[in-house]
């Protein structure tokens, strides 16, 4: 049982690094002709 | 036999074109879509005199000929390209005598394409309630057009409409405005190089693709790009178009000076009176001030009933969680990472949900227009808009609906420069930090027999919050390279009942972005944290229980006691424990020992954690403020000697939790709110910077 919970609380703690750094290194690309305005930040 | 023309109505947005064309039109309409695009096209056929028929398009709502969507580009495309089949023979432009300025704009643009144009003034039932007088003779004669006033609603002037555009023949079709004054080099250039085009034409077909995407036009635009003519950058064109619409305000103004007056003491609708009021120089203000009152009171006080709730409904989740499973670092991780970290996050439901309420009441009711009116020349010193007095105030309560509330900012430097400043208001998460640190090192004594010390302290850390906003507003406004929109059109909308259904939908999606935006952020984060504060190296941390046990044998400990020590030490001797232990030599010179380096680190999380760590560090039974008080009164400095906590470090850290960033939650949604994790990185650097050397330049002129 607590291999269990140490496999658990792996998987919960690299899911949580692995998803920031995701976010960070693989941000989504925005299509700019859906803002029209040049200054919306989304560029 | 009857003859066809194409009749085109173009106007702004909530002008009544719709209206318009159905008065026209009646039942002969029909409704499809632009070819390849999603954007409907309505098209009717209209009876005119002397067996002329009127085949009338009702072109998508646009403020100018400058598009920037999918809509307002295909009125550009209509108007641009001779070859259509629905190239107008005369264009309606259909105009509200409220916003006439505004309107004009668009007149202007279409009158320079040298197409014949008809200005139709539509509400005109409203020009004697609100006392309003136009002297259409003179506005003929300066705009070079024919001028009707209508009312759609009430089918009034509809013929005089009809008549003129059956006599769309004698309009005359010269501009009104001379556009190449903006650079008449660069025009002199143009017409050069292609003499038998009309020059604003290709103005407009150079221009379009600065602020919408590419799409095709007539050849004369697929000749320009092939061309040898030298187009000019993207910055220079959206200079000149900035530039184009001064002009054509300024000629707008002139003539508006000349036809147009509003007598607004004698203007009998609600609308006028309530104006007088609501945007008086001192009513005016008085009221806005009211109402962020009740804003303030309700995001600060009445959500603190259903906060209370789901903090204890949350902390009963972990104690059941904790309880009913196996005991085990992932149970653990869930009743003491997971489920508070939830907690922290459905916990600012209430505050996000009152506050865009109260927005979403003020925007639909029209008063937000009102707010910005007033408040926009002061804020705009600042780099600031009217609008983000509305942020600032709320960020008070807490700063999290506050940035999500700058939506409604259009400018984004405004709205940027907003976002970055909200921070410094004294959010409700920093005033256990103040509290606690205020009654330790300020005394408890009148002032001029009227004013309290400690109070006044308080009060004067509220108004540096809201000082060194906008003053570091104002600092980003010359430092940022963002330029700024120079043209700004304010349309003053008719007071109206809000919807119910458009406020529940904003609350509900405001509420929903934030939770599942921000709140991935702040999930993920709260486990790394949790897991530095729980795990360490050595046998420090693995054997705690047995050293603290060995260390306490000789004295008389309750078991709640001996866990409190346990705890701290394990605290101690943690991740966080040595980050906090490693960056004493930098909190030192501030007055601060490891112990504060710890809470530092961990109030990362939320500010108001760095009472409760203390209170863990310090291994007190209870973290009520009285009993962390007495023993933090008890803490000597262990490098100078004396209380730790004196004048001179209390200051210090009240400056420290005054200026820095300790808000992954902020952090978070300013990622989410920007898109970009540059602007929280350089949020979080600034401040921390900004509070080391408040800190560190009070403790040693205190010291």
């Amino acid at each position: 049982m607590i291999y269990l919970q140490y496999s658990l609380l792996a998987a919960a703690v690299v899911g949580a690094i692995g998803w920031l750094f995701r976010k960070r290194l693989f941000p989504k690309k925005y299509n700019s002709n859906n803002c029209g305005d040049g200054d919306c930040g989304c560029h | 036999m009857s003859r066809s023309i194409n009749v085109a109505l173009i106007g702004n947005p909530n002008t009544g074109k719709t209206s318009l064309f159905n008065r026209l039109t009646g039942l002969n309409q029909k409704v499809g879509n632009y070819p390849g695009i999603t954007v409907e096209k309505k098209e009717g056929i209209c009876k005119l005199d002397r067996g002329l028929k009127a085949h009338i398009l009702d072109l998508p709502g646009t403020y100018s000929l400058n598009t920037s969507s999918l809509d307002e580009s295909v009125v550009v495309e209509t108007l641009l390209n001779k070859n259509s089949k629905d190239f107008p023979d005369v264009a309606v432009v259909v105009s509200d005598i409220e916003n006439l300025k505004r309107n004009l704009l668009l007149f202007t643009q279409i009158k320079d394409l040298e197409i014949p144009a008809i200005l139709a003034i539509n509400m005109a039932d409203r020009m004697q309630r609100k006392a309003i007088t136009l002297d259409i003779d003179l506005m003929e004669q300066e705009l070079n057009t024919k001028v009707v006033l209508l009312s759609a609603r009430k089918n009034q002037g509809i013929g005089d409409l009809k008549e003129a555009i059956s006599n769309y023949k004698i309009l005359k079709t010269e501009p009104c405005v001379n556009a190449s004054v903006i650079d008449p080099e660069y025009f002199a250039r143009l017409k050069k190089a292609y003499p038998n085009q009309l020059l604003y034409k290709l103005w407009l077909v150079i221009t379009q693709d600065v602020n919408f995407g590419k799409v095709e036009r007539d050849r004369d635009y697929e000749k320009l790009k092939t061309s040898s003519f030298t187009i000019k950058s993207e910055d220079d064109l959206k200079r000149l178009q900035h530039k184009e619409t001064v002009v054509r305000y300024q000629f707008i103004n002139g003539l508006l000076k000349q036809v147009l007056h509003v007598d607004t003491v004698h203007a009998k609708d609600l609308r006028s009176k309530l104006d007088r009021i609501l945007l008086h120089k001192v009513w005016g203000y008085l009221i806005f001030f009211l109402i962020l009152l009740l804003i303030f009171q309700a995001i600060y006080d009445w959500s603190s009933y259903p906060m209370d709730w789901i903090d204890e409904m949350f902390a009963s989740l972990s104690a059941v969680t904790a309880d009913s499973l196996p005991s085990g670092p992932f149970t653990s991780l869930l009743a003491e990472g997971i489920i508070p970290g939830l907690g922290g996050i459905v916990i600012f439901i209430p505050q996000i949900a009152f506050l865009f309420l109260f927005i979403a009441i003020l925007e639909e009711s029209g008063y937000m227009s009102r707010v910005v009116f007033l408040m926009d020349h002061i804020m705009k010193k600042f780099g600031l808009s009217g609008k983000s007095v509305v942020p600032l105030v709320s960020g008070t309560a807490c700063a999290i609906p506050a940035v999500m509330a700058t939506r409604n900012i259009e400018d984004w430097k405004e709205r940027l420069i907003t976002i970055l400043v909200v921070p410094f208001t004294t959010c409700s998460a920093r005033l256990p930090v103040y509290l606690i640190i205020i009654a330790l090192v300020i005394p408890d004594q009148d002032l001029w027999w009227i004013f309290n010390l400690q109070g006044l302290v308080l009060m004067l850390l509220y108004m540096l919050g809201f000082g060194v906003a906008i003053f570091s507003a104002w600092v980003l406004n010359k430092i940022l390279p963002i330029k700024r929109k120079t043209f700004f059109v304010m349309e003053m909308p008719a007071y109206k009942l809000p919807m119910f259904k458009n406020v529940v939908i904003t609350v509900i999606e405001k509420t929903k972005s934030f939770v599942l935006g921000a709140g991935k952020i702040i999930m993920a984060i709260s486990v790394v944290l949790w897991i530095l504060a729980s795990y360490g190296l050595g046998e420090q941390f693995t054997d705690a229980e047995q050293i603290v046990t060995e260390q306490y044998a000789g004295q008389d400990l309750t078991a709640k006691m001996l866990q409190q020590k346990i705890a701290s030490h394990k605290l101690e001797h943690s991740f966080i424990g040595y980050l906090g232990k490693g960056i004493e030599p930098a909190v030192r010179p501030l007055g601060y020992d490891w112990k504060i380096g710890i809470a530092i680190v961990s109030s990362f999380a939320a500010r108001e954690v760095f009472v409760g760590t203390l209170a863990t560090i310090y291994s007190v039974e209870n973290t009520e403020e009285e009993t962390i008080k007495n023993r933090m009164q008890a803490e000597t400095n262990p490098i100078l000697g004396g209380p730790l906590f004196n004048f001179a470090s209390g200051i210090s850290l009240l400056l420290f939790y005054a200026f820095a960033m300790q808000c992954m939650s902020t952090l978070a949604i300013v990622k989410r709110e920007t898109n970009s994790w540059k602007w929280p990185a350089i949020q979080f650097t600034a401040m921390t910077f900004m509070a080391y050397f408040a800190a560190l330049g009070a403790f040693q002129l205190l010291q």
